[in-house]
């Protein structure tokens, strides 16, 4: 879930980027978008949910191991055959 | 013949709203199938909440290329090329979107997935381009775009889009393919008389058909191993059944270790 978050945020910036240089240039493909925004702000928009979502899977991807911390802890150390366990399955 | 190809696609009305109906309750039917047989083939049915939020990213990205990007970028380079019509029947400024959505179904790999990632992309073009076909009206044309991908996916059970090999190519070719047909003729026979008034000759139903249906379908089958690849690379939980493997392996190799020292 870490890198989906990671993959989010960067394709995130880079729409926000596209759609600020598409609000300074006055882009307009002609369709009627929401409140007559521009396009521009149409992919600023759809940037912010990525993000959000983003936000929400770094959130998410934390949960476990705060969990696990939280959790009490032998009194002796674990053997070292004790299978690993998978961050990334949430 | 040549009558025929020019002539108009336009029923009576009652005719497209009989139709309308039956293809809702094919629909809901379909819908139910596939939770039913995806149960049947062992599939996971209930999403995670990294699912959720894969879909969330996936659909917003189909629908940015879907109305801004490849509007931006690639159509208007397709445009100055020669027979430029027959290029966009064949649907080749989908090629980035059937990529995101060979993604998308790679990386959730469950039922119901084509049919989320493609509402949730038909949703939010109805929110954020509000026009003649932000109704409710037109769920359906959303709907069946992902429906049969989903049947197929169900059909083909578990082990679908798992590895990056020959047999993914037929799969994103079938997938690729029913995306486009019927989605595309429902909405020019049916849904656009019915509900926008627009209509198309016979012509270019057939011809638009058949070359979204080929041109869909070979962008999905050549971009589905590197759609793998890619969520292979994102996620290993998109690869459960190549974990479980590695893992019974593993366990094995432990055990003949532990038994052996």
């Amino acid at each position: 879930m870490n890198r989906i978050a990671l993959v989010g945020v960067i394709l995130g910036v880079l729409l926000v980027a596209d759609g600020l240089y598409m609000v300074a240039t006055n882009y307009n493909d002609g369709e009627t978008q929401l409140f007559g925004l521009l396009d521009g702000w149409i992919v600023v928009i759809s940037a912010g949910v990525i993000l959000l979502a983003s936000l929400l899977a770094f959130v998410f991807t934390g949960r476990p191991a705060k969990t696990a911390a939280a959790a009490p802890q032998p009194a002796t150390p674990q053997p070292a055959t004790t299978p690993e366990v998978k961050s990334e399955q949430a | 013949m040549g009558d025929l190809w020019q002539s108009t696609v336009q029923f009576p009305t009652a005719v497209n709203i009989t139709v309308y109906i039956i293809l809702v309750v094919l629909a809901l039917s379909g819908l139910y199938f596939i939770w039913v047989r995806g149960r049947a083939a062992g599939f996971t049915m209930r999403w995670s909440t990294q699912d959720i939020l894969v879909l969330a990213i996936m659909g917003v990205l189909l629908e940015v290329y879907d109305n801004l990007i490849g509007d931006q970028f690639v159509t208007p380079v397709l445009k100055l090329l020669p027979a430029s019509d027959i290029i966009h029947d064949f649907a080749i400024n989908d090629l980035p979107y059937m990529f995101l959505l060979m993604v998308g179904i790679a990386l959730i790999r469950k039922p119901y997935v084509a049919t989320a990632l493609v509402f949730l992309n038909f949703l939010l073009m109805q929110l954020l381009y509000p026009g003649d076909k932000s109704s409710v009206l037109w769920w359906p044309y959303g709907i069946y775009q992902g429906l049969l991908v989903d049947i197929y996916f169900v059909l083909r059970g578990q082990h679908i889009f798992e590895v990056a090999n020959i047999r993914a190519f037929w799969d994103g070719l079938i997938m690729g393919a029913v995306r486009a047909v019927p989605a595309v003729t429902i909405s020019a026979v049916i849904l656009g008389p019915l509900l926008t008034g627009s209509t198309d000759t016979f012509g270019d139903v057939v011809l638009n058909g058949s070359l979204n249906l080929v041109g869909n379908g070979l962008e999905a089958a050549i971009t589905a191993g590197l759609a793998i690849y890619v969520a292979h690379s994102v996620s290993r939980t998109s690869t459960h059944e190549v974990i479980a493997q590695e893992d019974v392996a593993q366990a094995a190799e432990v055990s003949q270790k532990g038994g052996a020292s």
